[in-house]
């Protein structure tokens, strides 16, 4: 079986390098796609053969903002269904309200300690690719 | 007649009165007896005389039946017996004269024969006519004369006696009178008195001395009623006055009367301290005086002419000026005095400098218009630093976390994966790298927490302590489930506030007490709820580490630490955050505890 993509949108590089690391660590079985902006991750949605399993997604990027992102994935019918994890270091409560207002599925903040961040990376790959898989029919 | 009469003073009126009623009646009565004495005197007299005649007719009868004279005499004679008999004739049937009697000594002639028969009566005598009859057919005349002498003294004696009575009478009546007329007259010549002292000196005190109880008593003691009523009137009035003048005088507001003239008619000391003028100098001066200019403006014309009509200009500020040539700020409050008929004779006004107030007013205005210029001025400034302050946080929490991240997720890998080619001590290095980066951002954590305490917005509503403590402690307890702690939570009456806040009180206080029971034997943590003062006091305590109360103070200021970091881990931002709740709320707190004996943590807060 192929491994499923995670698509993570990240533009801090110590972050995305942690991040892969996190995952690594915690056992995912997956190959990651980063984009480092919103533009190049809408590009790559676009012009992906597959679409990922589910998107990281940071909140504070350059150019379009997480949020923005967000809406774009959400108004495009082809990316609608993909889940969207947001994986942030804000703990504003209008951040959370704003994104699960967008459609986000998740909302989870960046830990500084990465045994916690490595905690989270399991769960998160545990039910995102194993527990909560999409249909067929959804990715149509 | 009747006017000198009324001229008469009162006494001599009432004597005369008196006098006169009694000399009147005696003088009727008299009258009275004297005639009716006279006529009895007559009654009589006829009755004897005819009796007399009546002999001589009948002993004459004969004789002039027989014209013989001598007889006739002789019967005519007989009457010289009687003393009052003054003469007697016998006429014959054809009227002469038969036989005549005249007794001696009687200065008169036989009078003439009267025409027919009865009596006549004159002051000197009485005469008698009565038939002659014989055999029932007259023959004759017989006139009988009788002087009325007696009759005349026996009058003269009742008029004398009468006069003597009616002088006696009249005598004793005046001196009576005199005595009696006192009696009436005496208190009305005190009336009389009284009233003149009154009139020329208006003396209200005399009284009138009382009398009796018949009418002038009653008089008397009315008139006295009227003057004592009289008397309280003025002396009340007087008081009225004096008290009227007193208020003018020491009024703190100007008083002042005009004239229709617009002319000073009252002056108070207090108008002097505010225009300068003594009373004597401003009574009659024209009141352009103290107007702006020293001549009639515009303004002052139209409220004197209000006033005058009766419009209005009760109350107007006014610009004055003072005898010094001062320009004073005037409050003035007029009334026009309306007297008689409705009409307007003067106008009152009171008048207040108010040229300190007004400044002062006027100083007071600029002051807050400067202070709110400057709180609108920090207000914006604060707003605006309050937005740099939310920027800045959002940053922090972005943009501080990610080195942070880095520092310890770069030191985990190392550790994680190249602890081979490590030495122990390069690895503990690594380990205190990382929980360094952890520890900074647990402050971050913490700072954002008291920040969002004092930048949220509150929405207070009743909220359950008790509950919201169980919550808390629940939570506490999952975060580690192997220690055993004793918790015990009151069950709390609601108070108001905010809910998001109060759960991260409760949470700064009881992870408190859960990490400082952490080497306590029998851990025990308590939310005690109390009525201290009729107010509501609510305790976090434990029987943990404890503190030195020196310190207690200290305890809410943010970084103050009375452990070490080994000792107890903590940022020292958590009680600093409860207490800037508490502070929000509009409560209180405070801290109790000694060294190894626990802590409690106090509060009160606002009740619904």
């Amino acid at each position: 079986m192929r491994e499923k993509t995670i698509l993570l949108v990240e533009d801090n590089p110590d972050d995305a390098h942690l991040t892969l690391e996190a995952f690594k660590a915690a056992g995912v079985r997956a190959r990651f796609a980063v984009s480092t902006d919103g533009c190049a991750a809408l590009k790559y949605l676009r012009d992906a053969e597959e679409l990922p399993a589910f998107i990281l997604l940071d909140l504070n990027l350059p150019m379009l903002s997480g949020h923005e992102i967000l809406e774009r994935i959400r108004a495009d019918p082809g990316t609608k269904a993909v889940p969207v994890i947001i994986l942030t270091s804000s703990i504003e409560a209008a951040d959370l309200v704003r994104c699960y207002a967008l459609g986000a599925n998740s909302f989870v903040r960046k830990p500084v300690d990465f045994e916690q961040f490595l905690d989270t990376a399991r769960l998160l790959g545990r039910y995102w690719l194993e527990v909560n898989v999409a249909s067929p029919a959804g990715r149509a | 007649m009747r006017r000198r009469f009324a001229g008469l003073k009162l006494g001599t009126k009432l004597l005369l009165v008196i006098t006169g009623t009694s000399v009147l009646a005696l003088s009727l009565a008299c009258a009275g007896f004297i005639v009716y004495e006279i006529a009895a005197f007559r009654a009589r007299a006829g009755r004897d005389m005819d009796l007399r005649a009546a002999m001589l007719a009948a002993g004459g009868a004969p004789a002039l039946a027989f014209s013989d004279e001598k007889d006739a005499m002789k019967t005519l004679a007989l009457l010289r017996a009687d003393p009052h008999a003054a003469s007697a004739q016998f006429y014959a049937g054809d009227g002469s004269l038969f036989a005549s009697f005249v007794r001696e000594g009687a200065r008169e002639v036989p009078p003439p024969r009267p025409a027919s028969d009865g009596h006549v009566f004159s002051w000197e005598r009485q005469t008698t006519a009565s038939g002659v009859y014989l055999a029932g057919r007259r023959i004759g005349t017989v006139v009988l004369t009788r002087d009325l002498g007696e009759m005349r003294r026996s009058l003269a004696a009742v008029l004398s006696i009468s006069f003597v009575l009616l002088l006696g009478s009249s005598l004793a009546a005046l001196a009576i009178a005199a005595r009696l007329q006192r009696v009436i007259s005496e208190p009305i010549l005190d009336l009389t008195r009284a009233a003149e002292a009154i009139a020329e000196r208006g003396d209200y005190s005399s009284r009138v001395a009382a009398r009796g109880g018949d009418e002038l008593g009653v008089l008397v003691a009315a008139f006295n009623e009227m003057l004592a009523q009289i008397q309280r009137r003025e002396a009340a009035l007087r008081d009225s006055r004096q008290r009227l003048a007193l208020l003018v005088e020491s009024a703190p507001l100007g008083v002042i009367v005009w004239d229709l003239d617009f002319r000073v008619l009252e002056w108070n000391p207090a108008a002097e301290r505010i225009f300068g003028y003594p009373p004597g100098e401003a009574r009659g001066k024209e009141g352009t005086f103290i107007l702006s200019g020293r001549v009639w403006t515009a303004q002052a014309r139209a409220v004197w002419e209000d006033l005058l009509a009766r419009r209005g200009g009760a109350r107007f500020t006014n610009e004055n000026v003072a005898k010094d040539g001062r320009s004073i700020i005037c409050e003035w409050y007029n009334t026009p005095l309306v007297g008689a008929g409705n009409k307007v004779i003067a106008v009152a006004s009171m008048v207040d400098d108010v040229t300190e107030r007004k400044r002062a007013q006027d100083e007071l205005r600029s002051l807050t218009d400067q202070l709110e210029r400057r709180v609108a001025e920090r207000t914006a400034e604060l707003l605006a630093l309050n937005k740099e302050l939310e920027t800045f946080c959002y940053s922090v929490s972005h943009d501080l976390r990610a080195p942070l991240r880095a520092i310890n997720g770069f030191s985990s890998l190392l550790l994680a994966n190249y602890s081979g080619r490590l030495e122990p001590e390069g690895k503990a290095y690594l380990a205190r790298t990382a929980a360094a980066a952890r520890r900074m951002s647990e402050i971050i954590d913490d700072l954002l927490d008291l920040s969002r305490v004092t930048r949220t917005a509150m929405k207070p509503v009743p909220v359950d302590l008790g509950a919201l403590a169980r919550d808390v402690a629940a939570q506490l307890q999952a975060r580690e489930p192997e220690r055993r702690v004793e918790v015990v939570i009151d069950e709390c009456a609601p108070v108001l506030g905010d809910p998001n806040l109060l759960r991260l009180l409760l949470e700064n206080l009881l992870s408190n007490a859960w990490k400082f029971t952490s080497r306590t034997a029998a851990p025990r943590v308590e939310v005690r709820a109390r009525r201290e003062a009729g107010r509501a006091v609510y305790s976090v305590r434990d029987n943990g580490a404890g503190f030195d109360p020196a310190y207690a103070d200290k305890l809410f200021k943010p970084f103050t630490r009375l452990h070490t970091e080994a000792e107890f881990a903590g940022t020292g931002v958590g009680l600093a955050t409860a207490a800037r709740i508490i502070e929000r709320h509009g409560g209180r707190i405070w801290a109790e505890g000694a060294v190894g004996r626990g802590a409690a943590f106090h509060f009160i807060l606002p009740e619904p």
